[in-house]
């Protein structure tokens, strides 16, 4: 099999492809030169340092080392998940850190010992790509989940403030913006699964093929993957939704601005 | 009974009630007909805790509405909002939600009893199979009214619910209200709340 090898001579021949968009951009005076050059740079810098990074770690391969890594990475999520939600940081740090950390290592653990059956549960090259599958996936389940649900309490709150005293129960008049929430993560996905492979090769099959991989190898790690992802994501939005609206409600039931 | 004890409230630095105070007798209609814009709707949410006073102390039948009596309280009170704010889906699905709530299993609700409350307001059963949205505003107005009926709690919260109606069934409503044995609290501009004799006006 002759399998091309990617450099970083052969990207420039895609990066040159950006001149053009950035001529129309300029013509049209769609003002998103700065931000896509930069974006560019960016994806190039840190997947570079994360390539040399993971090498070292997949060098090392030691166990706590994979696991502080992990931590790492959850915390990031957090953060960023925090940010990209519009929330009160000090307030749902710790509901969404919970939200993100709670399903991914359970799975990642899950998915380690029972569907990869490795012999050390640890080993570095599976844990970390695979956590961040997870967290990755959660992140953006996450976001819009989350925010679905408090845009739906928000943008009705007549509504909820009359099903509150219909139901005199906050967990009752909230049911039905936690279920738009869910729903607007789920359906996606589900979406996503049945279509699968036949418009597009999912990213990581892509590349694991392209990496020289067998077709039967990479489907079957595309299918665990997919279906560890859409559980890890639906336990997310639920640990999410569940953990914040704790905290973003006062004692008279009325959301917290 | 509802009893509002020298209650102040401002919002977004307007104050609205300074020092007021109310007292709805078991069993009395009250008639709130206040100009637009005088705290009528804040008046009502403060009823149901929706909405904290500045000062002051609201007791609901002898509970002092407060964070540990406020499910107590809510549970007391039917309150139908001014638009009959449901969520747009399915009317029966929707009426099936509202009667399962855990707090809603001692009320009067059964199809047959559901049937009989829309003849006597003049609601087609067709109803049941639109979505809110698909509803005038006269047939959410009876709908919001008939809901309120069935919960059966002992005190019911009117804000403004004979607007979209005709005079013979506004006249319908108002009768069913002011024979019943409820504490009732209205808000209308409708003269014809002010005709019927059993109820008492109250305005500032």
């Amino acid at each position: 099999m002759e399998t091309g090898t990617v450099t970083y001579g052969s990207l420039c021949y895609l990066v040159v492809l950006l001149v053009p968009i950035i001529a129309i951009n300029l013509k049209l005076k769609i003002f998103i030169n700065k931000k896509l050059v930069w974006a560019v740079f960016r994806m190039v810098v840190q997947l570079s340092l994360v390539g040399l990074f993971l090498k070292f770690i997949f060098e090392l391969d030691n166990p706590l080392i994979n696991v502080a890594y992990v931590c790492c990475m959850i915390l990031v999520a957090a953060v960023s998940g925090i940010k990209s939600c519009d929330m009160e940081g000090a307030r749902l740090f710790f509901p969404i850190l919970v939200a993100f950390a709670l399903p991914s290592l359970f799975m990642l653990a899950y998915f380690n010992m029972f569907v990869a059956d490795l012999d050390h549960l640890l080993n570095a090259r599976h844990t970390i790509p695979i956590a961040g599958m997870l967290l990755g996936n959660s992140l953006s389940s996450i976001i819009i989940g989350v925010n679905t649900f408090y845009k739906g309490v928000r943008d009705n709150r007549k509504e909820y403030l009359y099903s509150l005293s219909l139901s005199n129960s906050r967990v009752e008049a909230l049911m039905p913006y936690f279920r738009k929430g869910l729903l607007a993560v789920a359906n996606p996905m589900l979406a996503g699964m049945e279509t699968i492979g036949l418009v597009a090769l999912p990213g990581m099959m892509t590349g694991q093929i392209l990496g020289g991989a067998l077709p039967m190898t990479a489907i079957k790690y595309q299918i665990a993957i997919m279906l560890a992802i859409f559980m890890v994501q639906y336990l997310a939005v639920i640990l999410a939704i569940v953990l914040t609206s704790m905290r973003s409600f006062d004692s008279y039931d009325q959301l917290i601005a | 009974m509802i009893k509002m004890d020298k209650i102040d409230l401002a919002f977004d630095g307007r104050v609205l009630f300074s020092d007021f105070s109310l007292t709805v007798e078991k069993g009395e209609k009250v008639l709130i007909s206040s100009p637009s814009g005088t705290g009528k709707s804040s008046l009502v949410k403060m009823m149901l805790g929706f909405v904290r006073p500045d000062r002051g102390r609201i007791v609901i039948d002898d509970q002092v509405l407060s964070r540990k009596t406020l499910a107590a309280c809510r549970g007391k009170i039917c309150y139908v909002s001014q638009d009959v704010d449901l969520r747009n889906e399915g009317v029966a699905d929707l009426i099936t939600e509202i009667f399962s709530y855990r707090s809603n299993r001692e009320s009067l609700y059964t199809p047959g009893a559901l049937a009989r409350e829309m003849e006597l307001f003049d609601l087609d059963q067709r109803v049941l199979k639109k979505t809110v949205s698909q509803l005038s505003g006269g047939e959410r107005q009876r709908l919001g009214v008939i809901i309120c009926r069935l919960l059966n709690r002992q005190i019911w919260i009117l804000d403004e619910v004979t607007s979209a109606l005709d005079e013979t069934l506004k006249q319908r409503v108002i009768q069913a209200m002011a024979d019943s044995d409820r504490t009732v609290v209205i808000i209308s501009h409708d003269d014809l709340w002010n005709a019927s004799g059993a109820i008492r006006r109250v305005a500032w």
